[in-house]
């Protein structure tokens, strides 16, 4: 193989993103919940009342997955499904009330996550180099997509 | 269950978005995608991809022991002992008569195959990124996310 390990971008991009994830899930594990399930209350906020496809989309995972983690989620009543009423097959994922106050709760702890991830990975770059990355991180995704 | 069994059930179930902060949030999704590309690859090998650091890792270098858990403590955060004992049930490693630690043959042919994969997706990244971005700042982007990965902790 001739590419050096750090050059893969998978490689690069899994180590860093453990790091950075090992962060929110050691802070979150004192809030017993799972940066998973934070990132899906966080879209059913901004958004009630998703099919599981589009939530599976918009979570980047794929609908079984999300079914496993739903179901903990339910059974935390922090979430519920509901019947579609556009298709009686189908069911719509909401936010339940005790999910919303747990979301409000959690998100100066998410900022404040997000502030410590910051000072520990980026400090000694620019706010200019720092913005680039991130913009760059966003723009491989629409083009990988 | 607690909430250690519950966060590693959600890893296993290839949940990389595992942070919510648009740091992490980014990255995971893009690694969710990446990770796709090599998803045939890794199932046909029965591999995840803690399995793939470590035999990047296992390949590239000698290891004594004491590299090995540095290494899975400090990069991975993986609970060093079991992946020692997967790798050794895999064969992947194998201890001398002196209790180290030495990569296999295995290794080698594992990552002939993951690294056919990788180059592959870092081509076709490379090709869609400079219609938008110059080779300084797509070296810039790597050497930032390799940063990330290395910073003291």
């Amino acid at each position: 193989m001739n590419l050096e390990r750090e050059e893969m971008l998978c490689y690069s991009l899994g180590v860093a993103m453990r790091r950075v994830s090992k962060i929110y899930a050691d802070a979150l594990a004192d809030h017993d919940i799972t940066p998973p399930q934070v990132f899906v209350l966080s879209c059913l906020a901004e958004q009630d009342e998703q099919r599981v496809r589009e939530l599976a989309e918009r979570v980047c995972l794929d609908s079984s997955s999300l079914t496993g983690l739903l179901d903990r989620m339910e059974k935390s009543g922090l979430v519920e499904r509901r019947p579609d009423p556009a298709d009686r097959r189908a069911l719509r994922i909401a936010i339940t009330a005790k999910g919303r106050e747990r979301f409000t709760t959690l998100t100066p702890v998410m900022e404040e996550l997000t502030e410590r991830v910051h000072a520990e990975f980026f400090t000694g770059y620019r706010r200019e180099q720092i913005e680039l990355f991130l913009s760059m991180l966003r723009h491989a995704q629409e083009a990988m997509a | 269950m607690t909430q250690g069994s519950e966060s590693s059930r959600e890893s296993a179930e290839g949940i990389a978005l595992a942070a919510a902060g648009d740091v992490g949030r980014s990255m995971a999704a893009l690694f969710t995608m990446t990770i796709q590309r090599y998803q045939d690859t890794l199932h046909d090998e029965n591999l995840d991809f803690g399995d793939f650091i470590l035999l990047n890792f296992l390949a590239s270098t000698a290891h004594w022991r004491e590299g090995l858990v540095e290494f899975l403590l400090n990069v991975t955060g993986d609970n060093p002992q079991r992946v020692v004992e997967r790798a050794l049930e895999h064969g992947w490693l194998v201890a001398d008569s002196d209790g180290r630690l030495h990569a296999t043959e295995r290794v080698d042919e594992l990552m002939g195959k993951l690294g056919q994969a990788a180059q592959e997706f870092n081509q076709r990244w490379r090709e869609r990124m400079s219609t938008r971005f110059g080779a300084a700042e797509l070296g810039g982007f790597l050497a930032m996310l390799q940063d990330v990965g290395r910073a003291p902790r």
